[in-house]
């Protein structure tokens, strides 16, 4: 009979498995204590209260009065409210109109900022300057300029004649107010961001391109555009998932807009919180958000990533 | 394919400074180029700033002469009392030194925790490294209005509410960083840690004499963003402090104009603009500290 | 990094490792985080209250209110200097709030480990604070010998004002002048216009006559939730004979024909004539901003001040809110009040402030500083009045036309905030000219009576 200890080949697993669980446990411990600082924070602020929304979408009451439970009440209650489908369209509506223009004219602003030759400094900051104000601060600069006497956005319609536009009480204006806020402040992030991954781009590709004979048009199409894709996609999804979740302008600038016009499903929670004090429908809301605005990024990249795969099939 | 019969006349761009900013070979007319683009820029410039000259004016006016049509676009006749009223009858300074308080201990904590975790979620191999990112992956995706509420029984049950420290402890679960800078450092090149664990160094050392120098542009952006964005910070700080001196600036501005005595588009205007001249010092003088910094090369991946 | 030299078995067995080292890892985590929130909870016990006033004598009670001047803390402590010379060993430490914020910070004081000991709450948003059991009852408190007869001086609709449920839990304390129309006389006069308030009807016309013959807008009224526009809308409601609620509120009441045929009138004004700028064009500061400048002609708005109307440069007259009955007026009053809280842990001392500040000397120093007025015999305003400031003179007549004949508080009730919000949500709907007001007064039924439904 054959023992393991008898076993010299046996003996060596033994003892190379002791040192290999030694290894390990030592990296595990290694790279756990790297990260336990931000877990322990990420875990008190950001998961427990995530778990406790999930737990408070199923009470009343709460935060002055015990909770009771109640159920499935509140989320029953989210599905007969209207207010809550025109907010989801709206957050929709906003990000899908808010990203493409950013990004259009981002990747028009980096262009030209790539053919400045000196003096580009001064420049980037002023375009870096809207984002860097402070989005109260920001909001109110807004409010001044829409206003109907002194305001510069009706000096024209007043010098035609046309009454002002009501940027804040009629629905369609508001609309578009948040939007140009959103994209004015945009710009200067993310114009630069595509600036960096231009220059990144390799210069014998435009020497190439060149050599073959391709204009300025052309270059930029099939070598910029494809150089930049990566980072591109990247910062599409980011601005997308941020542009899902404005909450500041809107509440400055309309706060939920003329009976829910410019309401996301983010400033309707926030209302129902804080202003009528439903904190059990306010943790619905919420969640319903997270599962659209999760559902809405899964689809974004995979729509990129088998774009990316097809691409790959075809070359 | 000969590339040297055109001679580049500048030099190759392949780093990370973009303060020397490197045009592409100058083919094509630049006649046309050179005006079309500046023209382009011109807009592109006074759109961003010119709001804010607009309320400049504003702020040293009497708000009443606003209303005149047509409109006087220079602040004739000039007063300064929007401004001397803001600094007096307001603790203006006092906002501004808690958010540059707080805006500065949240950006030097986050950097160092989130440069930690991003190096172990990058360079490290542990268990549950995948579903952990997962997880932070996901909270990007969660809106802050949502855990007001929870955040302020955690905080107060915590014992810190209406501290400094209910405004710097939860900014810094924002998951951005962490994500940046794990991107970054996965995209410098491969064994640069490898020999560093060959001469037997320890990861603490690996991290802090190899990994971080490599990636200082990457920290200053993610300072930058940081701090930028706890000046901009504005339901957390309602929610989370109660009394005046504990005030940052995005509170202290939305409670301006108490009295309804005078129609105080003036002080509201000086607000915006001290503000966002003092943000805009702060900012610039961060930028020549770090010189040549790239301002998000480090988001290729 | 893989080992290659490791056989599989071994292979199986490392896998476990890391994970058995994981859940070590979190559960020491753990402990060690429950640890540190159990010292930090402890540690965070304010020494009590009880030992602190043995300790030094003076008890420091809490007095949450909102700002009315720029600084607000030495406002506070000057204008209530009377009640330190009786009770000098209280002192009452001012917690803001901001009017725009409040109702966050009203219920971020009420859930703080430091709850406010006195309250003023305007806009009766102290209903909802009692509804949810935050407010201490004063029923017996009120029959005290010193207070009593104050209370009685107080009008009844005032008494009701501060009454939920059969339970008094809130004392009035300030009110202004509510509802009316600020009307500017010299631009009337410029337009032809001979009656601009017998009725609705007439400030219609009054309007369009502005608007055609001298280019300023001729109605202007806070139209905007954000503005607080229920405040205005209130009063209409009133004048047309009918109420928010019905008589136990449990429903609306506010769909009847006459309150249709009000708001079609006040529809024209935007939607037809557009003498009116639009809601939400000018916010109330922009409002008072085209009224100071005399650029309006009738504007609607809640709570004339003082301060407002001293220095316009041309004549005008406050006046009630007409509405389609000719000679019927409304004005719809949001009256202060101040409560204590039912966890406060003075209060003894937090009755006592109450008790005095409701008495006339206790309001002599906030009536003449603010120019509030305290319905009733308690009040001093008739001496404050400087008949020889035009304001003045009119502010006494408005007194006592509006707040004393006409003037009436909301019912209290619970949901006032959100059904405020539709009111002012619908109502704004339509003055923008996107649905008629038989439509409005419909869904701002339906919608209230579904608030109704709704727990607190």
């Amino acid at each position: 009979m054959a023992t393991i200890a008898s076993n010299p080949d046996a003996v060596e697993l033994r003892e190379l498995s002791r040192a290999r669980r030694r290894y390990l446990l030592r990296r595990s411990l290694t790279a756990w204590a790297f990260l336990l600082p931000e877990v322990v924070v990420f875990v008190i602020f950001m998961l427990v209260p995530v778990g406790w929304v999930i737990r408070q979408s199923f009470l009343s009451g709460g935060v002055l009065s015990p909770a009771r439970w109640a159920g499935l009440a509140n989320w029953k209650q989210a599905v007969h409210d209207p207010m809550v489908v025109q907010a989801a369209e709206n957050t929709v509506l906003f990000t899908a109109i808010i990203v493409p223009i950013i990004f259009t004219l981002s990747i028009a602003a980096a262009s030209a900022l790539r053919a400045v030759k000196r003096g580009g400094a001064p420049l980037r900051a002023a375009i870096y300057f809207p984002q860097l104000i402070p989005s109260v601060a920001a909001a109110q600069i807004w409010l001044f300029m829409i206003h109907p006497d002194f305001g510069v956005l009706n000096v024209v319609n007043r010098a035609l004649h046309h009454p002002p536009i009501d940027f804040v009480g009629q629905p369609h204006p508001a609309f578009s107010l948040v939007v140009m806020f959103e994209v004015w402040r945009g710009i200067g992030y993310w114009s630069l961001f595509i600036l960096a991954a231009m220059l990144a781009v390799p210069t014998n590709q435009y020497e190439a391109a060149t050599l073959d004979g391709a204009g300025p048009l052309r270059r930029f199409w099939h070598v910029t555009l494809p150089g930049i894709q990566s980072p591109l996609t990247v910062a599409v999804l980011l601005s997308a998932i941020s542009a899902l979740q404005i909450f500041d302008s809107i509440y400055i600038l309309t706060n939920g807009g003329p009976n829910g016009a410019t309401q996301s499903i983010v400033t309707y929670m926030f209302q129902t919180v804080f202003q009528t004090g439903e904190v059990g429908y306010g943790a619905v809301l919420g969640l319903t958000f997270l599962i659209l605005i999760i559902v809405l990024t899964a689809g974004l990249v995979l729509f990129v990533r088998r774009r990316n795969r097809l691409q790959a099939e075809t070359l | 394919m000969a590339g040297d019969s055109k001679r580049l006349r500048f030099p190759r761009y392949g780093g990370w400074p973009l303060a020397e900013l490197v045009p592409q070979p100058a083919f094509g007319r630049r006649l046309y180029k050179g005006t079309g683009v500046a023209l382009a820029l011109a807009v592109l410039s006074a759109v961003a700033v010119g709001p804010f000259f607009y309320v400049l004016s504003i702020s040293f006016r009497n708000s009443i002469g606003l209303f005149n049509y047509p409109p006087h676009w220079l602040p004739v006749p000039f007063i300064v009392s929007n401004y001397t009223r803001l600094v007096t009858q307001f603790p203006f300074w006092r906002w501004i030194g808690n958010t540059l308080l707080v805006a500065t201990s949240v950006t030097l904590i986050k950097v160092v925790i989130d440069s930690m975790a991003g190096y172990a979620f990058a360079k490290l191999e542990f268990a549950g490294r995948r579903i952990a990112f997962g997880v932070i992956l996901l909270t990007l995706m969660v809106p802050q209005a949502m855990l007001l509420i929870p955040l302020f029984f955690i905080v107060r049950d915590l014992g810190i509410y209406d501290t400094y420290w209910a405004l710097i402890l939860p900014p810094l679960a924002n998951p951005i960083g962490v994500f940046m800078l794990r991107s970054i450092i996965r995209g410098l090149p491969k064994d640069v840690d490898n020999a560093a664990r060959v001469d037997n160094c320890n990861e603490f050392q690996i991290y802090r004499h190899v990994v971080l120098p490599l990636i200082k542009p990457g920290l200053v952006v993610v300072a930058t963003i940081t701090f930028v964005a706890q000046f901009s910070s504005f339901v957390w700080p309602l929610v989370g402090t109660q009394s005046a001196n504990l005030q940052v600036l995005t509170v202290g501005l939305a409670s301006l104009n108490p009295d309804r005595a005078s129609v105080s588009y003036g002080l509201i205007a000086a607000a915006s603009v001290l503000s966002t001249a003092i943000i805009t010092v702060v900012f610039l003088m961060l930028q020549s500290q770090f010189k040549g910094t790239s301002l998000l090369g480090a988001l290729k991946g | 990094m893989t080992d290659p030299e490791v056989p599989a078995v071994a292979e199986v067995r490392a896998e476990r490792f890391p994970r058995q080292t994981l859940l070590r890892r979190a559960a020491a985590v753990g402990l060690s985080l429950s640890g540190a929130a159990a010292l930090a909870r402890s540690g965070a016990a304010a020494v009590p209250a009880n030992v602190s006033k043995l300790l030094s004598g003076v008890t420091t009670i809490n007095f949450l209110k909102g700002p009315w001047v720029a600084n607000e803390p030495a406002f506070v402590q000057k204008t209530i200097q009377p009640f330190y010379k009786k009770f000098p060993n209280i002192k009452v430490q001012e917690v803001e709030y901001q009017w725009s914020t409040r109702v966050v910070d009203l219920t971020k004081a009420f859930a703080s480990p430091s709850v406010p000991d006195v309250t003023y709450f305007s806009a009766m948003y102290w209903v909802r604070f009692a509804a949810l059991g935050a407010l201490q009852p004063l029923d017996t408190l009120i029959k005290d010998p010193d207070f009593q007869p104050v209370w009685n001086t107080i009008p009844p609709k005032l008494q009701k004002s501060g009454t939920y449920k059969g339970h008094v839990y809130a004392i009035p304390f300030v009110t202004d002048l509510g509802s009316a129309h600020m009307v500017n006389l010299d631009l009337l006069k410029k337009a032809g216009v001979k009656d601009w308030s017998s009725s609705l009807e007439a400030v219609r016309a009054a309007a369009k006559a502005v608007k055609q013959k001298t280019g300023a807008w001729g109605f202007g009224m806070e139209a905007t939730f954000a503005d607080g526009s229920w405040q205005n809308i209130m009063a209409f409601i009133q004048n047309a004979g009918a109420s928010v609620y019905n008589s136990d509120l449990t429903q609306a009441g506010l769909n009847t024909p006459n309150v249709v045929k009000t708001f079609d009138l006040l529809r024209d004004m935007w939607v037809v004539d557009k003498s009116a700028p639009g809601p939400g064009l000018y916010n109330s500061q922009g409002l008072d901003g085209l009224w100071r400048a005399g650029k309006l002609a009738i504007y609607n708005v809640y709570s004339p001040q003082p301060p407002e109307l001293q220095g316009v440069k041309f004549k005008f007259d406050v006046l009630p809110v007409p509405g389609i009955f000719p000679h019927k007026y409304g004005s719809y009053l949001d009256i202060g009040h101040l409560a204590m809280s039912a966890k406060s842990q003075h209060q003894a001392e937090a009755w006592d402030f109450i008790k005095y500040e409701s008495t006339p000397q206790g309001l002599y120093p906030w009536e003449k500083a603010l120019g509030f007025f305290y319905p009733g015999a308690r009040s001093n305003s008739a001496g404050l009045f400087n008949t020889k400031n035009a304001f003045q003179r009119v502010y006494k007549k408005a007194y006592n036309d509006i707040v004393l004949k006409y003037a009436q508080p909301s019912p209290a009730e619970p949901h006032l905030a959100a059904v405020s919000q539709v009111i002012s949500d619908q109502f704004q709907a339509m003055a923008s000219g996107s649905q008629t007001a038989a439509q409005t007064t419909k869904n701002m039924q339906d919608q209230i009576n579904t608030i109704l439904k709704q727990p607190v």
